[in-house]
């Protein structure tokens, strides 16, 4: 079971917009195991700020555009 | 002769290759990290040893090994190093920074452990027999100390390994 993360992020739906890339694809242009990818996908993980923006390149868009903050409730 | 003395050493030989497969078969799978493996090696290793200590000691009695554990212990080290060898060869990224995270908590987690249990065992006597008692220990024993805690410390990082991977780090 994943504790989910704050940060929820656009992967998968940037992944398909750009030709159908796959995890293992993505992971080997940003640097990461294609473990990873499936964790950030599943928001079981959240990525540092260098690998949020290699993500972004990747995509070609802002970091904003992959990633967006949900704070909790109360904050 | 009594024939469970007979059937016992086949049932167990299969029942530990059936679980020594089984483990074998994990730790090829490639869907899960190096580290991931690696811990299920690990605690694959020590419960297929738990079973054959129930066995073997504990059912048919048979005389101890002096020293075959810690053998077993360095066998493990050097087996789990192993894992991942193609990997590593073949160039690919093995270890990110999410591995890293993890590594470092179950690290830290298992250490933390260690030196618990090893204060625990220095302890004991003092708790036991008072603190203006002689105790004499057999120097096995001290090494025997420094095993058990650094088994421990394997199974416990092991542990965290494994749900840290399930579970997802934030």
């Amino acid at each position: 079971m994943s504790k989910q993360t704050e940060v929820s992020n656009r992967i998968r739906r940037l992944r398909f917009d750009h030709g159908e890339l796959t995890q293992q694809a993505l992971a080997d242009r940003v640097g990461v195991t294609r473990q990873t990818i499936i964790a950030l996908e599943a928001g079981a993980y959240a990525p540092s700020l260098l690998l949020a923006f290699k993500l972004a390149r990747a995509f070609g868009v802002a970091v904003e555009a992959v990633f967006q903050y949900e704070p909790a409730k109360g904050e | 002769m009594n024939p469970t003395m007979i059937v016992a050493p086949g049932v167990i030989a299969a029942s530990l290759a059936a679980g020594g497969g089984l483990l074998w078969a994990l730790v090829r799978n490639r869907s899960l990290s190096i580290q991931e493996r690696q811990a299920w090696l690990i605690l694959g290793s020590f419960g297929l040893a738990g079973v054959g200590f129930v066995i073997l000691d504990l059912l048919l009695r048979l005389p101890r090994m002096a020293g075959i554990d810690i053998a077993g212990l360095l066998t493990l080290v050097a087996v789990s190093s192993w894992i991942g060898r193609r990997e590593r060869r073949e160039g690919k990224p093995v270890a990110d920074e999410r591995d890293q995270e993890i590594t470092r908590r179950a690290d830290l987690i298992g250490y933390a452990v260690f030196w618990m249990a090893f204060i625990v065992a220095c302890t004991a006597p003092l708790l036991l027999k008072g603190p203006r008692s002689t105790v004499t220990l057999p120097t096995g024993l001290l090494i025997l100390l420094v095993y058990d805690g650094f088994a421990i410390m394997m199974v416990v990082r092991s542990l965290v390994v494994v749900t840290l991977y399930r579970r997802g780090v934030q």
